[in-house]
């Protein structure tokens, strides 16, 4: 009998643990990007707010989420809305206490972007739940599968240099003036459980680290240079180049 | 009560219907099954209004629930109403066709329109937005589909509830015992 109440006590017990380590994993996980978004805050200059993700849109086909942050908190239409790995997308109608975003996978929105490399611009428009098009983007724009697509700061409503997502298919026809360019959004938009909206972006440009640090063929640039004077230095009468 | 208070009685408690489930449908359903389909909550009151009322109501009901439920989605609204239109007509058709009795019907008419609801919003975004849909979701549509009939059979009673608490003519049908 002992045995018996032992062994299900111990296995209503076991099922209490694991009820709590879930809730710690869960909790833990929470942390962790609860975490980031601090010091994506405190890094920046821009005047955030943080919200929570509470809802998403009835229809499918339309990729909206609703936010726990509404005007009572500052919230205005049109402002960016992002998270730390890239821009989510823009608001769309704010009520009191919540706003609705929409992302910018969806078909309705526009965002302003470059191509990071070259500079090339165009606009991004959503396409399915996970794609985007880069639209009017000129046939003779450079761009390539893999290529950073980033925000231009020319609509307005994100700041410059925010990464919006990643080339993944580039086509051109054979007549047009225009390329099909494909991206894949910098963040998963139906994975969302806390966002920033950008109450002020206070001009603030996000620098690629690519971008800080000289770029590889400017150093091999250089030390061709500095084995070209060596070489003529070393010529006898040559020309001393300082 | 008097017969006017009653019948607005009887448009509010099926509007508060809409409100609190497209409210569940787009929050809570979310946060308790995730990116899990949900059924379209909406629809059994389309369905119903076109089973069991004059024309004239059931538009009045769809243009109601339209407003209502415009809010929390990104779908034009004008669009939305053409599309809750369209289904409303379709149900209508159906019932004048093959029209019986009970919630087994009720379930069926709640299966076709959320069925016919995506193939219609395509239809509409084809023919009237520059940006038409390109990526159907399939999957969704299939589920849907499938869970509305389901959510029918539960809501069919509360509908049932709501006409006999505002003393509305419940459907004289087999489904009465619910009532």
């Amino acid at each position: 009998m002992d045995i018996k109440q032992n062994n299900r006590m111990l296995e209503r017990e076991n099922a209490e643990l694991r009820a709590q380590l879930g809730t710690m994993t869960e909790l833990k996980l929470e942390n962790e990007r609860l975490n980031q978004l601090i010091d994506f805050k405190s890094r920046t200059k821009m005047q955030l707010l943080a919200s929570r993700v509470v809802g998403q849109d009835l229809v499918p086909e339309h990729s909206t989420i609703t936010i726990n942050r509404g005007t009572y908190h500052g919230v205005e239409q049109g402002m960016a809305v992002l998270t730390v790995g890239g821009a989510v997308g823009y608001i769309l109608q704010a009520e009191l206490l919540s706003s609705q975003v929409i992302l910018i996978t969806d078909r309705f929105s526009a965002v302003d972007a470059l191509v990071q490399r070259t500079r090339a611009r165009g606009i991004v428009v959503g396409m399915s739940r996970e794609l985007c098009n880069l639209n009017y983007l000129k046939r003779g724009d450079d761009v390539k599968k893999g290529d950073m697509i980033v925000t231009s700061g020319l609509d307005n409503i994100f700041p410059k240099g925010f990464p919006v997502g990643e080339v993944t298919e580039v086509k051109q026809s054979e007549y047009g003036v225009t390329q099909y360019v494909e991206l894949k959004p910098a963040v998963n938009p139906n994975n969302l459980e806390e966002v920033f909206v950008v109450l002020n972006a206070a001009e603030e440009e996000f620098v690629p680290k690519s971008e800080e640090a000289p770029p590889e063929d400017s150093k091999s640039d250089d030390l061709a240079i500095k084995k070209e004077k060596s070489a003529l230095s070393q010529i006898p009468g040559g020309i001393g180049v300082e | 009560m008097s017969d006017k208070r009653l019948l607005l009685l009887n448009y509010a408690l099926f509007a508060l219907y809409g409100v609190l489930t497209v409210g569940f449908q787009t929050s809570l359903w979310v946060q308790l099954l995730g990116g899990f389909p949900a059924p379209h909550f909406w629809i059994p009151i389309l369905a119903y209004w076109a089973l069991y009322r004059i024309p004239r109501e059931g538009v009045l009901m769809t243009y109601i629930t339209t407003f209502i439920i415009g809010s929390v989605t990104a779908l034009p609204l004008g669009m939305f109403l053409l599309i809750n239109l369209t289904l409303y007509l379709a149900a209508a058709g159906i019932k004048a066709k093959f029209y019986q009795p009970g919630p087994i019907f009720f379930a069926f008419i709640c299966a076709a329109m959320s069925l016919l609801f995506m193939p219609i919003h395509w239809i509409y975004s084809l023919v009237l937005e520059t940006n038409p849909i390109v990526d159907l979701e399939v999957l969704n549509w299939i589920a849907q589909s499938t869970l509305t009939p389901l959510l029918a059979f539960i809501v069919y009673p509360i509908f049932c509830i709501i006409d006999d608490l505002t003393q509305k003519d419940l459907p004289t049908e087999v489904g009465r015992q619910f009532g």
